[in-house]
């Protein structure tokens, strides 16, 4: 079943195509790689369903409901919760206070400062956050930061996370700590739609991966599927180097994951 | 805290008239600070003009009371319409950031300011009288005022004290943190600032209300005297923005040196009043709450400079 689904969907910005013409859709429970070069029209996608931008034509229906128009507000409150490329930390407030604001709006929110606090908590144990409650958000190091940007999204309870470049910064042990995070949040019924440069990570733990370029969607598959995709590695990695692919056709999705 | 409560109780039995006028005066300020607060504080933006809401207060008292309402009731109207009318105009206006909120809240003011000096039923330019307080001795008028004024002064420490804790305080202040981010985790930001200005309207509005029953009289350019809105706001600078008994103190210190200032230079004393705010800002730039928080020392100049504060 789709919990989510866009249909057509349209962005410029001045001359600029940032989304063209984009159908896609999200199984329930399933984890939706987004991958494309720098200025492919990502973050626009993500923007676009989260509510922070209004496309220029097309219709997104979460759980069968048309979301285009509501307020970014109104779309958390209904579900679909999202983190930033560019952290949002909240100035002056503590990482706890930061996830009890999160857990009192939302989509279930928790009316009661006890209720608040507990939930906050269970939150912040997912996250490994749970020994630095007591510091400001904007103290944190770039991984804690990262984090907190999860918590803030999870607490929320939401049933789709729009991840937007978790891991972008991350050492690769954080890496593979975010990683299974995200599988973890996935298990607990969350399905995921997931912006990552990380390749590795992205073709890790994605069922199936959509690519686009220069606004358009290029291909939508399995990882397996789109490493082995002549006009994805032309994307990547330019036309030569497609040309060599095409000659010697061993060990090329190798050369994919670990860029 | 019980010690400053008890002793803000008794204290006009045992000081002259005049120390009793003072310090109803100080706590009309302090309302109007705290209550403003309410929405520069949380959220960030600053309303330079909600003075008009005192005007408003006390222009809707007097009108209602010169038609035979009494002055509780009149006074709850009038507070009750500054509350509703920055629900009809907050929608526009809240969408306005930074300078241009500020801006746009003192065109409200002037604008209504204008409305009060051409309309007949308020007396236009030459203001409007209310019948005064009869009370056997004046002594007791002075106390009846007093009183009034420390128990709205309690009230809004008491709104303000529970908003700080509540689901809309955690709202309005990561509003002000990051208004984009707020929104993300399911905060109707346009709501809730509005709900904090309206509470701050209404309570600028009991104050202007009171005020007007206080001095029997009020005109256009007094009540809607931009100066005061700067005033109060300045008592939350150096009080401290964002928290509760910051602009309390600011209130005390303002109204205080200003009196003892004024009376001992008559002719120097908005030079000196303005030095002394200079030095505040400088040692203290999140205001005297900070000095109780961070002690005032050289490391926390220092901290000052290197943050470019000073």
């Amino acid at each position: 079943m789709n919990i989510l689904e866009g249909e057509g969907i349209t962005k410029h910005f001045g001359g600029v195509t940032a989304n063209k013409d984009i159908h896609f859709h999200l199984d329930k429970g399933e984890i939706l790689g987004l991958i494309g070069p720098n200025g492919s029209g990502k973050t626009t996608l993500i923007n676009i369903v989260g509510g922070n931008i209004k496309p220029d034509k097309g219709r997104i229906q979460f759980e069968g409901m048309d979301i285009i128009g509501l307020k970014p507000y109104h779309i958390c409150r209904l579900g679909i919760s999202r983190t930033y490329q560019v952290v949002q930390p909240f100035a002056g407030m503590t990482v706890r206070e930061t996830v009890v604001a999160g857990t009192m709006f939302g989509r279930n929110p928790q009316r009661s400062m006890a209720l608040a606090m507990r939930k906050a908590k269970e939150v912040l144990e997912l996250v490994h956050l749970q020994d630095k409650t007591h510091e400001l958000a904007e103290e944190l190091t770039v991984a804690d930061l990262k984090k907190l940007e999860l918590a803030k999204a999870l607490s929320g309870d939401p049933k789709v996370l729009l991840l937007d470049e978790v891991m972008a910064g991350l050492t690769p042990r954080e890496t593979d700590e975010a990683m299974a995070l995200t599988l973890k949040i996935r298990k607990s019924g969350v399905t995921i739609f997931i912006v990552e440069h990380v390749m590795k990570a992205v073709m890790g733990i994605s069922d199936r991966i959509m690519v686009l370029h220069q606004g358009s969607l290029m291909a939508t598959g399995t990882p397996q599927e789109i490493i082995r995709n002549e006009s994805v590695i032309q994307a990547y990695l330019g036309e030569k180097y497609a040309k060599k692919k095409r000659v010697s056709k061993e060990g090329e999705s190798n050369a994919i994951v670990r860029s | 805290m019980i010690g400053v409560f008890v002793l803000l109780v008794l204290l006009p039995f045992f000081v002259s008239g005049y120390w009793v006028r003072l310090f109803t005066h100080i706590f009309m300020y302090a309302v109007l600070a705290e209550s403003t607060n309410i929405l520069m504080g949380f959220t960030g933006l600053v309303p330079f003009g909600n003075v008009v809401f005192f005007g408003m207060g006390a222009y809707l008292t007097a009108i209602l009371m010169g038609n035979g309402i009494p002055f509780f009731l009149a006074m709850m109207i009038g507070a009750v319409i500054c509350f509703l009318f920055t629900l009809a105009i907050g929608h526009p206006i809240l969408k306005m950031k930074g300078h241009y909120f500020a801006i746009a809240t003192m065109g409200v003011s002037e604008a209504i300011k204008q409305i009060a000096t051409n309309l007949d039923v308020t007396g236009g330019g030459s203001g409007l009288n209310i019948a005064p307080l009869q009370l056997p001795e004046v002594q007791h008028v002075y106390l009846f005022f007093y009183f009034l004024m420390f128990l709205i002064l309690i009230l809004t420490v008491l709104i303000t004290f529970f908003i700080s804790k509540s689901r809309m305080g955690y709202a309005l202040r990561a509003i002000k943190a990051n208004e984009e981010g707020a929104k993300s985790i399911g905060i109707n930001s346009p709501l809730f600032k509005m709900l904090a200005w309206a509470m701050s309207a209404f309570l600028t509005g009991l104050i202007g209300g009171i005020f007007a029953y206080w001095m029997t009289y009020i005109d256009p350019p007094g009540v809607f005297d931009i100066v005061i809105a700067v005033k109060f706001i300045i008592m939350i600078l150096v009080g401290g923005s964002g928290t509760i008994m910051g602009p309390l103190l600011g209130a005390f210190f303002i109204e205080f040196i200003s009196e003892i200032v004024w009376s001992k230079f008559l002719v120097f004393h908005l030079t000196i009043l303005g030095g002394i705010i200079v030095l505040v800002i400088i040692f203290m730039p999140k205001g005297f709450i900070w000095f109780y928080r961070k002690r005032f020392t050289l490391s926390a100049l220092l901290e000052n400079v290197r943050e470019g504060k000073v």
